[in-house]
């Protein structure tokens, strides 16, 4: 265990960072809850990623250029649940996911 | 193990507690805001571990892009979802300090129970409220109907000037509060001990269960010797001896019977949880029930709830873990499956970790080009290009596709306002149809009314005479 934390270190971190965005995604009743858990969900994934980049083949960037393209579809997927949401919440007045079933009836 | 690695190890253990911490503060907090703001720290201790993996650039966009990206999701969701979780919060906490809501509690019992408190002496007092408390229990269904009456008669004196239920329950408790200090300047008037009678009755209210109520009793009768001070609504530590303005906001200060000891704080307390469980059953029986943000909160207020509603308070004082997973799971932003949820996120997370345990610990490895924003830059333009103008295409369609979902539900409102206005004018009995037939007669006969007059207007205006002699 000789210089500094290592690859499982950060993976651990990770890994408990996922449970965490699945329990927010599956216990938060409120949509906009619903994506701040998903952006934890990918941000574990992305740890992962650079972790992984940096033990395995710290010299082949390529780790790094599929981070970015990683956290451009987070940010992507964001924008768009959130106009989403607003049109949702001016169509509905609530942003309260339990209400939209419409399709279970 | 040499400094370095120390250091190293510091700063992962740092960083790693905040962004779990960030992570489970955003899921377990009760309001959208809390939530945004620690989602955001989440991501800026992620940003330092990237700092540590030593990927600087990729720190850099992570806090332009998600950090950026949280300040906006925060600010929309305090405009526009009307926090559910932060004002019931701010409401708790302020209910817990303030002193002068000892006596608003006296609204909450029925009132031929007050009125015979009122009429005992201090040394039957406490059999009264021993009696008021086994009784609470047994007539717990008379007590919420009597609450709904109770509720009604607020609504009257209330005017419901607006269907947002969170309005409301702060016009509800405006209105108590100014109530409140009707009642206590009466009772002044009237030359009674108001303190005796309302903080004894409360204490029952609360206590009926436990058993240092007879001590509780007494401290109230007790506290009917006790001097009189003002105290302002807003600011309980601004205490005076005399009537007058806060110093701070300019209020009238309220008067407060003698609980300004050691004893009657721990009573203010236990009033205050009182009166909030009570407030939330009153407003929940007035027909709007059905609070925006908080369904769960509501659905725990029926029937028994004003007790279960006092037991979750009074244990997330205490840090209690069985009394947080309850308030959580009557709490506005969490669902019914909470257990589930937890349960399956633990399987989760035990399963992730027991699949990492098996990883090599891999240290890193010395050798690192500094130069890695160059080499990334390369690789983007070059062996990458196809994946990086894809992404910029995501990122432009996204933001295109956002701004036309936006502006089209902007526009929809529009559409159907202008449509309505049309169907009034020209179909105007059919769309009223549609309408609630409770609104349609005097709607139907006023559109008649106004039909009439421009009718006669119409008709008068041309030949010169006067609208009276034509109707």
């Amino acid at each position: 265990m000789t210089g500094g934390p290592g690859l499982v270190a950060y993976l651990i971190v990770g890994a408990i960072m996922f449970a965490i965005g699945i329990f927010a995604v599956l216990s938060q009743r409120g949509a906009v809850m619903v994506l701040m858990g998903i952006e934890i969900l990918l941000n574990a994934a992305i740890l992962n990623l650079v972790a992984f980049w940096r033990f395995v083949n710290p010299n082949d960037y390529g780790g790094q250029v599929f981070v970015i393209v990683a956290m451009t579809i987070g940010a992507v997927e964001m924008a768009i649940g959130l106009a989403i949401m607003l049109m949702v919440y001016r169509a509905r007045g609530t942003q309260n996911i339990d209400k939209f079933s419409e399709m279970k009836e | 193990m040499n400094w370095n690695d120390l250091l190293q190890w510091i700063v992962f253990i740092v960083c790693a507690a905040l962004v779990l911490g960030g992570a489970l503060g955003m899921t377990l907090t009760m309001s959208m805001y809390r939530a945004g703001l620690s989602l955001m720290l989440c991501l800026v201790a992620m940003a330092g571990l990237f700092v540590l993996l030593e990927a600087d650039m990729l720190a850099v966009i992570q806090v332009m892009m998600n950090v950026g990206g949280m300040l906006v999701m925060t600010l929309f969701m305090v405009m526009l979802m009307q926090d559910p979780g932060g004002e019931m919060m701010w409401d708790m906490k302020r209910k817990m300090q303030m002193p002068g809501f000892a006596a608003l509690s006296m609204f909450m019992p029925p009132k031929p129970k007050e009125v015979a408190s009122k009429n005992s002496s201090p040394d039957s007092l406490n059999q009264m409220v021993a009696q008021n408390g086994a009784k609470m229990k047994m007539t717990q269904t008379n007590k919420s109907e009597e609450m709904k009456m109770a509720a009604q008669n607020q609504d009257g004196m209330i005017k419901p000037s607006s269907s947002d239920p969170h309005r409301r329950l702060r016009e509800i408790q405006q209105a108590m509060a100014v109530m409140q200090q009707q009642l206590v300047a009466l009772e002044e008037e009237l030359d009674q001990p108001p303190t005796a009678t309302g903080s004894g009755n409360m204490d029952g209210m609360h206590h009926s269960n436990q058993p240092n109520m007879s001590s509780q009793g007494q401290s109230g009768s007790s506290a009917q010797t006790q001097p009189t001070f003002y105290t302002c609504p807003m600011h309980p530590e601004v205490r005076s001896d005399k009537p007058g303005r806060c110093p701070k906001c300019g209020m009238d200060l309220v008067p407060v019977e003698g609980s300004d000891s050691s004893s009657g704080s721990g009573s203010d307390e236990h009033s205050g949880h009182q009166t909030m469980s009570g407030m939330r059953q009153a407003s929940s029986s007035d027909g709007s029930g059905s609070m925006a943000g908080m369904p769960g909160m509501i659905s725990g207020a029926g029937g028994d709830g004003s007790m279960n509603m006092d037991m979750t308070v009074a244990s997330m004082q205490k840090r209690d873990p069985k009394g947080y997973y309850k308030m959580m799971e009557g709490m506005a932003m969490s669902t019914g499956q909470l257990k589930l949820a937890g349960i399956f996120s633990v399987i989760t997370g035990l399963v992730l970790v027991f699949l990492i345990a098996r990883v090599a610990w891999l240290p890193k490895s010395p050798a690192l080009d500094l130069d890695g924003p160059t080499r990334v830059g390369d690789l983007l333009l070059s062996d990458y290009m196809m994946a990086f103008e894809g992404a910029a295409l995501l990122i432009l369609a996204g933001i295109v596709g956002a701004v036309v979902l936006a502006r089209r539900e902007r526009n929809r409102p529009q559409k159907k306002k202008q449509s309505r206005i049309a169907s009034t004018n020209l179909v105007a009995p059919k769309h009223t149809q549609d309408n609630t037939p409770a609104l349609s007669k005097p709607y139907l006969q006023n559109f008649r009314v106004v039909q009439k007059a421009v009718a006669s207007y119409k008709a008068a205006s041309p030949s010169g005479t006067t609208t009276q002699e034509v109707g």
